[in-house]
């Protein structure tokens, strides 16, 4: 039997052998799914759907990869002609398939069911993929060096439980006094989490190969299989929450720059720096999110220091001049105020500061948007809309006064870098709903007053969904100015409008304030 | 003639602690059945799982047919069958799906042997093994072991949980086809009596060093259990150097001793217990067992000595 044919031979006694635990496994998966597809609100508690399919999936490797366990000396196969390679071969493959391939396939069915497809689809899937396939090499190692799976949960339980413990005796042994480890080097450098990562992921591909071939039982190869496991946890554990950086794309006019002053009220305190940031836009509609991303600080005495931050502010337009060629029946509120941006130094650098600061030179990115209307809904209770990556649901009308008052629910995915920055943020005022009667070519914006949002998983780790509730309402659409009266059935004939800000380009920036 | 399973210096030791085997050495010539005898915990099974390349020794060589054990090739492992007493099988497969599987890894495959040993087992067919006695798991333990006809035959307590009747018959038959087959078997078992039918070498493994290793033949004419009985109650009788196993009661006394002659040891006591009765015969593989695995020295090699 050659070992290819080896492989296929013992993969599908695996297949047969641990049907049952698929069947779960796989039923787990589809409740998951059906449970994500079919979502228009927020309600209900289907982030624990992902946990549960993760969960199943590394009991299910388990029992997989113990069938034939390599450090067990009265495991069935050892004593069989069969090669090493082959046996670990066929566990890889049959996880790839069925743990792997399964829930991958009703990620994809589920992320498709919000109208994402092709690159953005492989982009969605491109995460989980990560994500999840360290969980699985997490549990494939794990499985690999414990006997049963009574030993895989305690120890499944047991390593984050004294890892945790571990770093937090390390942290407050060792680093009480000093600032956190990548200060001073978040925009470059290697983190301690990247090496663990690395370290994590590494081991966990090694130790199952090495266990295979060697049936190795020596007290090295525990104590190295335990940390590779237990940074493995933290690999599969340490999802990137900070926003991405948002990439360079060609488009944005470069002209752009933007202007730094420090703002008139605070100036400069040591433990704060109010910067006032302004842009002209280029073009008419475009809006500019700023985002900084580290500030470099030349004192007084002429010593230099960098103070880390993910400030964004939003310049240029926050509504388009017109949509479809309807008109705006309030006041552009575009401030001409410029909008502030605030360096927090670290309590280490706050002497620094107070010993005054010469210049201060801000790098971060530009991104240029355009507006765009996603899509249309009519003002009936319950009505839906999906656009690429969203649906849209009404969840409340009301009319009362001449105000319209109505909520909106919001279930979308994670958008690319480019277009991070450019949805909706809690706070900001950039215009994202609008009510348009098409009859009469009129619109009024809607703000939001109340906005929640929160996330939720798919059916893999490494995606999510972001869940929406605005409160919507024309109540500010004419601020100290008295209402013009409605025509008689405006609202009745008004549609609400989603306006989605398109990226239109951006890149790195930098400008520099010397101070008197 | 060329040793088909050979250790030299053979130690292994459980992670940092126990050190199951000390410096064992052993030569089993090809076609020759071993038995291998020693109490529980001698590391009777260590040895076999390292002969068998499931561990890796701490120091020290084992080979199988001209192999370093733990380098066998998964080609080369096919003429080399283990049996353990806790061997695990797949549980969730009957007999016929257990020989699906087996079968097609072994090139040597012999699917009529394996229906003659089905029928000889009395294999049941339409359960899973989970559902099987402990003999009965033996039997399908040692189904997948002898089908594929392997050069190599390491056995551990192959006779646990069967009955007499199997046990008889498994033992003639691996009599039968060891020689017809050629062979080499080595068997481990509680069962002395079973092994002293069976085997043609023997080994005593004690404390995890090997107090003896030869010949069946070479042990019987070697070992000698002596009887001394005087008519009245023994006035004296102690245990003296080369005596082992030495049991007194009235008066009598008995002992195992190595002798080459039985008539010299027999003239030579018979002069220093003029009024006794002295017995001399071949000492029986239990006998053997018990005085060597209870001496604490190694016993092979030297010589009996005898004094007043």
């Amino acid at each position: 039997m050659t070992a290819i044919a080896q492989v296929l031979h013992v993969a599908r006694k695996d297949l047969r052998e641990s049907r049952w635990p698929f069947v779960v496994f796989i039923a787990v998966v589809a409740a998951a799914g059906v449970r994500v597809a079919g979502k228009w609100a927020a309600a209900g508690v289907f982030g624990m759907s992902m946990f549960l399919v993760v969960l199943t999936a590394l009991l299910v490797v388990a029992i997989l990869v113990q069938s034939d366990s390599p450090i067990r000396a009265d495991a069935f196969w050892t004593t069989r002609p069969l090669a090493p390679a082959a046996v670990l071969l066929a566990k890889v493959l049959v996880l790839a398939i069925v743990v792997g391939g399964v829930p991958l396939a009703a990620q994809a069915i589920t992320v498709a069911s919000f109208d994402v497809h092709g690159t953005a689809l492989a982009r969605h899937l491109s995460t989980s993929i990560l994500e999840y396939g360290r969980w699985l090499l997490f549990g494939l190692a794990l499985a690999s060096m414990t006997k049963d799976l009574k030993t895989f949960v305690v120890a499944l339980v047991g390593i984050p439980i004294a890892f945790g413990i571990g770093s937090d005796i390390w942290a407050m042994l060792f680093m009480r006094n000093s600032v956190s480890f990548d200060a001073g080097s978040a925009s470059r450098g290697i983190s301690l989490d990247q090496v663990i990562t690395w370290i994590g992921t590494l081991g966990c591909i090694a130790l199952p190969i090495w266990l295979y071939a060697r049936r190795d039982q020596g007290w090295r190869t525990i104590a190295a299989g335990t940390l590779f496991v237990a940074c493995g946890v933290v690999a599969a554990l340490n999802t990137d929450s900070s926003p991405p950086t948002p990439p360079v794309v060609e488009g944005a006019p470069r002209e752009n720059a933007i202007t730094l002053s420090l703002s008139a009220q605070n100036q400069i305190r040591p433990g704060q720096i109010q910067l006032t940031v302004r842009a002209t836009p280029a073009r008419p509609d475009e809006r500019i999110t700023f985002r900084l991303d580290y500030a470099d600080l030349e004192l007084a005495d002429g010593d230099k220091t960098q103070i880390q931050g993910q400030e964004v502010a939003e310049l240029g337009a926050t509504r388009p001049r017109s949509l479809g060629g309807a008109v705006w029946l309030s006041p552009n509120r575009d401030s001409t105020d410029a909008p502030s941006i605030v360096l927090v130094p670290q309590e280490w650098q706050k002497p620094l500061v107070a010993k005054g600061v010469k210049r201060i030179t801000i790098h971060g990115r530009i991104l240029a948007a355009m507006p765009r209307v996603a899509g249309i809904l009519p003002t009936t209770v319950g009505a839906r809309l999906a656009t690429p990556g969203r649906r849209i649901s009404l969840g409340s009308w009301r009319e009362d006064s001449g105000i319209a008052q109505l909520t909106v629910h919001e279930i979308e995915l994670p958008h690319s870098a480019s277009d991070f920055y450019l949805q909706n943020r809690s706070g900001s005022r950039v215009l994202t709903y609008a009510l348009v009667n098409d009859a009469r070519h009129e619109a009024l914006p809607l703000e939001a007053h109340g906005v929640s949002t929160g996330s939720t998983s798919l059916v893999l780790p490494g995606d999510e969904a972001y869940t929406t509730d605005l409160s919507l309402d024309t109540r500010e659409a004419f601020p100290g100015r008295a209402r013009p009266p409605l025509a008689e059935g405006w609202f009745q004939a008004a549609r609400v409008w989603r306006i989605d800000w398109i990226s239109a380009g951006s890149y790195p920036v930098r400008a520099e304030l010397t101070l008197p | 003639m060329q040793a088909a399973v050979n250790a030299v210096g053979l130690t292994y030791r459980y992670g940092r602690g126990t050190e199951a085997l000390h410096g064992v050495d052993l030569s089993i010539p090809e076609g020759s059945l071993f038995a291998l005898l020693g109490p529980n915990g001698a590391g009777k099974t260590t040895l076999m799982q390292i002969l068998a390349g499931l561990r890796r020794p701490t120091r020290g060589r084992a080979g199988v047919l001209g192999v370093e054990s733990s380098a066998l090739t998964y080609r080369e492992r096919s003429s080399v069958a283990y049996v353990n007493e806790v061997q695990r099988l797949p549980s969730w497969m009957r007999v016929d799906q257990l020989e699906a599987y087996v079968a097609p890894l072994y090139p040597t495959w012999d699917a009529s042997l394996a229906a003659s040993l089905r029928e000889r087992f009395q294999l049941p067919m339409n359960r899973p093994i989970r559902t099987f006695s402990r003999g009965e798991r033996m039997k399908a333990a040692l189904f997948c072991a002898l089908a594929p006809r392997p050069k190599v035959l390491l056995m551990d307590e192959p006779f646990s949980g069967m009955d007499a009747i199997v046990k008889d018959e498994l033992v003639r038959g691996l009599l039968e086809s060891a020689g017809t087959e050629g062979w080499t078997v080595l068997v481990s078992s509680h069962d002395i009596g079973e092994l002293e039918m069976l085997a043609d070498h023997v080994g005593i493994l004690a404390e995890g060093r090997m107090r003896l290793s030869a010949s069946m033949d070479d042990v019987h004419a070697r070992f000698k259990r002596v009887e001394v009985t005087a008519s009245e109650p023994w006035p004296i009788g102690r245990q003296e150097s080369g005596w082992m196993s030495f049991e007194r009661g009235g008066n009598r006394f008995g002992f195992v001793t190595e002798a080459a002659n039985d008539g010299a040891l027999q003239s030579e006591l018979s002069e220093r217990f003029p009024a006794a009765h002295v017995e001399v015969r071949a000492a029986t593989l239990r006998e053997v067992f018990v005085a060597v695995a209870d001496s604490g020295a190694t016993a092979e090699g030297r010589t009996m000595r005898i004094s007043a």
